[in-house]
């Protein structure tokens, strides 16, 4: 292995990186009250207490957005990547992946051009800065 | 072997970025047909060993045009613009990181100098999504991409370090 010290110290200053921007998850901070849709074909805003399947059309994909207990994920996707379901799938959830409930948590589809938002009861932007 | 300066474009230098710029897409390529099973989204950018390997036998010009020229070609073929501001967001940072670092190569080897701009190149597709989106949501990820910098970043630095050291050994 072609390894040095300096290649180490590399390793853990990345580590050090990810754990101080684990801050921003964390401190995404209150419980959302709107859940908004940025696509190709527009903005959408649905209040996450509306619990429901909702379809997204956009950038020649379909995603279907399931709301429900105050959160929302990506349940379904036609592009082949599936990154937006697929962080959720491995149990982070719970991290701002997968399913968002917290105002400031995103979930962002680049295949489709789509950006899911969770706004907050104020000024979401202000809250995740 | 003596390196070309800067200022010298020999065709043994032009061929050798041609070559470089065509491993860069097939590798990009390859990361499209063979999907990571287990972690859907996920690739290892495997095309910047091509990219360290051009800026450490040549310059940080040339692994600039390689890199860059990959992003626009693969974008044209199988990406869209949003994924065209990602992959541009994330390939200035990792160049920026790759020419800052490349003095200090041999204190680092080129997996250290890989993970600190695979990092990079995450933090730029961070920013870039945070441009495109005018939010700042996409940072809460950003933990998490920076985490998978790490093996992505080894392996393809690793694989860079070995091949540049066959290299020099075959030049002789």
């Amino acid at each position: 292995m072609p390894l040095t010290k300096w290649d180490g110290a590399a390793v853990l200053l990345v580590l050090l990186l990810s754990a101080v921007s684990l801050l921003f998850p964390i401190l995404a901070g209150s419980d959302g009250g709107m859940l908004i849709i940025d696509s190709e074909t527009g903005r959408r805003e649905i209040p996450l207490s509306a619990s429901g399947d909702y379809e997204i059309h956009s950038g020649g994909h379909t995603l279907t957005v399931r709301i429900e207990d105050g959160g929302a994920a990506v349940i379904g996707s036609d592009c082949p990547d599936k990154l937006c379901m697929g962080l959720g799938r491995m149990g982070l959830g719970h991290m701002g992946l997968g399913r968002i409930d917290k105002a400031g948590q995103s979930i962002a589809c680049v295949p489709a051009g789509v950006l899911i938002t969770v706004g907050g009861e104020g000024d979401a932007d202000a809250v995740a800065g | 072997m003596p390196m070309p300066s800067r200022a010298e474009f020999t065709p043994q230098r032009l061929c050798t970025d041609a070559l470089l710029l065509g491993a860069a897409l097939i590798l990009s390529w390859l990361e499209i047909l063979l999907p990571m099973p287990a972690i859907p989204g996920f690739k290892p950018g495997l095309c910047n060993i091509a990219v360290l390997l051009a800026v450490h036998r040549f310059s940080l010009a040339d692994g600039a045009i390689i890199s860059l020229s990959r992003i626009a070609v693969m974008s044209i073929l199988f990406g869209s613009v949003t994924s065209f501001a990602f992959s541009l967001g994330g390939g200035i940072l990792s160049l920026a990181v790759m020419g800052l670092t490349k003095p200090m190569h041999g204190r680092f080897s080129l997996a250290g100098i890989s993970v600190l701009s695979a990092a990079a190149h995450n933090l730029g597709q961070s920013l870039a999504a945070c441009l495109v989106f005018t939010s700042p949501a996409p940072l809460g990820m950003l933990w998490w991409l920076l985490l998978l910098a790490l093996p992505t970043g080894l392996l393809t630095g690793i694989a860079a370090e070995l091949t540049h050291r066959r290299l020099n050994r075959g030049a002789r």
